[in-house]
């Protein structure tokens, strides 16, 4: 396998003044997420980011009196630049690859019927993305998809798995292809497949409020209740979810770490909830009522987090900049109340997909 | 608070780009532009009343380069249609990029705001920009609603369009998106066509047919 020595990567300050979307490594770990991009962006307290985050709005001071230190939030930073001596014949920085597959199941382990793969590369010539045409999944869960010969020198990709219209989350599985094995331009993902978890509808969904007529008219939050307690106050007009609506929106929450197909996990995260379908709230945030899954005390700060999805985005002031699909993003700190983890629209939940929290240092 | 400070957002960029002449205070109809004085004339030969579409042989396979695109028509996010012609006819444009797009497209996605910032900087030099969404996030044919989404959400100021057939995808290899095509607006001709997005390659050509 080839070893990335010739790589010059420059991290750009395009989140400098942004904080709490993207990459939060520091907060993570992790088996080969893409390290590559943002690894040296430091960490800013959330001061500088703005109280519209929450920091010291939220966050409980630790015995000494200060703000717990899990409320620095890190930069955001995605740019990928290569030198110039990538963009020569036989991809010296990446590798030339023609067909990835891999597999996608359920929870239990069965396919699921509908399911489709599609993955976004980056090239490993000069750092810009295309994305593959999605394919079927195959009865027994197994896919095949087909890397055309104009981009196939890559860097890195991510492998998003759903199964359009159906009650199930959307798998994120980032890659660095430095960290995988390619034999012959093959890359197998099976050993690791995708899981799909299924998720329940939300048991008090206002009725008034279906699709795209609601998001065209209610202009105002609406309180979705899930089974397990968690609930999230959402406006319509500012869910942008493909124009789907809420008439579908369900959750589930998962214990534990079993949702990972590979990559990162917070550390400290009780399991994690699973939405679908995806959505952002573009330019606002979501106030929650997350239910506390560790019996932590009064008081007791945590951090809050959302693994970015296709079209996520986090807002902060005027700003707002995209999330990194497959990263946790730290986007909150709050405080536990009376088992209940509380969040306003000031640091409310800036996009729907994956949802989680650990408890600060 | 936030509604106010997007819709204020885009009366900015729609007076800014007024100031160049271009009519764009609906982002979703900058299409039914007519021109100014104050921006590029132009070629030759289209504008308002300026006859008909270049006549072929016309592209018809991926390979378009170098080619005439056919009049291709495609909805507006109100619904209406909006053709190469009709592009033409605004008169005030001589170059256009052409990116597809499809909500399941992070890659397109990233593409948005370096559309944008061509459109901003070479507008009034005659580059017109238009994305053409194709499928949803589920993978379903485009609608006019989806393209109404897109625009707003990436906050773009030049026109988009549902291109619920996929007609521009007989011209590139759709194993992979987003297709950017640069066409001369005076001949239809195809003068760039690359799937993904080579900013300095763009460039370059976007400037040498504007003579900048």
């Amino acid at each position: 396998m080839k070893k990335l020595t010739l790589l010059t990567i420059l991290t750009l300050s395009l989140g400098l003044a942004i904080t709490g979307c993207g990459d939060s490594r520091d907060d993570t770990t992790g088996e080969n997420g893409t390290a590559q991009t943002g690894t040296d962006a430091g960490a800013t307290d959330t001061a500088a980011a703005g109280t519209s985050l929450a920091g010291e709005d939220d966050a409980a001071p630790d015995e000494g009196g200060e703000p717990a230190a899990a409320c620095e939030l890190m930069e955001a930073d995605h740019s990928l630049t290569l030198g110039a001596e990538c963009d020569a014949e036989g991809c010296p920085c990446g590798e030339v690859i023609s067909t990835v597959s891999g597999v996608i199941q359920d929870a239990s382990g069965a396919p699921v019927v509908g399911a489709k793969a599609q993955i976004c590369t980056r090239s490993a010539r000069d750092g810009s993305s295309v994305c593959l045409t999605p394919v079927d999944a195959n009865d027994d869960g197994s896919f095949t998809v087909t890397v055309p010969s104009d981009n196939n020198c890559l860097y890195e990709g991510v492998l998003r798995a759903l199964a359009p219209g159906l009650s199930y989350s959307t798998a994120y599985c980032t890659y660095a292809i430095a960290d995988l094995t390619v034999n012959g331009g093959v890359i197998d993902l099976s050993p690791t497949p995708a899981v799909l978890h299924a998720t329940t509808a939300a048991t008090d969904l206002p009725n008034e409020c279906f699709g795209q007529a609601c998001m065209e008219s209610v202009d105002e939050f609406v309180t979705v209740n899930f089974e397990d307690g968690l609930a999230l106050d959402v406006n319509p007009s500012w869910l942008f979810n493909g124009a789907v609506g809420l008439k579908d929106l369900s959750a589930t929450y998962i214990d534990g770490t079993s949702h990972l197909c590979n990559g990162e996990q917070i550390e400290g995260a009780p399991g994690v909830w699973a939405f679908s379908p995806e959505g952002d709230g573009f330019e606002i945030r979501f106030p929650a009522r997350i239910p506390d899954k560790l019996g932590l005390a009064d008081g007791t700060a945590v951090n809050v987090y959302i693994q970015g999805g296709i079209g996520h985005t986090i807002q902060v002031g005027d700003e707002k900049t995209e999330c990194e699909e497959g990263a946790w993003t730290h986007f909150a700190c709050a405080t536990v109340q009376d088992g209940v983890i509380t969040l306003d629209e000031t640091n409310g939940v800036p996009a729907i997909g994956w949802l989680t929290y650990a408890p600060a240092e | 608070m936030a509604r106010i400070q997007h819709a204020l957002f885009i009366l900015a960029l729609a007076l800014c780009v007024a100031a160049c002449g271009d009519d764009t205070s609906d982002p979703g109809d900058s299409l039914d532009t007519t021109g100014s004085a104050e921006c590029s004339p132009g070629c030759e030969g289209i504008g308002e009343g300026a006859g008909s579409y270049p006549g072929g042989p016309y592209a018809s396979d991926e390979n378009a380069l170098g080619k005439v695109l056919p009049d291709l028509t495609f909805t507006t996010p109100e619904g209406e249609p909006r053709s190469f012609s009709d592009l033409r006819n605004a008169g005030d444009r001589t170059l256009l990029l052409i990116s597809t797009t499809a909500g399941w497209c992070t890659a397109c996605i990233e593409e948005q705001p370096k559309l944008e910032g061509f459109y901003q900087k070479y507008g009034c030099d005659g580059l017109e920009v238009l994305v053409a969404i194709f499928e949803d996030l589920n993978f379903n044919p485009a609608l006019p609603a989806n393209a109404k989404e897109w625009q707003t959400q990436y906050g773009l100021s030049f026109p988009v369009v549902a291109d619920t057939d996929n007609a521009l995808g007989e011209f590139y290899d759709t194993g992979a998106a987003p297709l950017n095509m640069l066409v001369d607006l005076c001949t239809m001709e195809v003068l760039y066509s690359g799937v993904g997005f080579d900013e300095s390659a763009v460039t370059a050509i976007i400037e040498s047919n504007l003579n900048l």
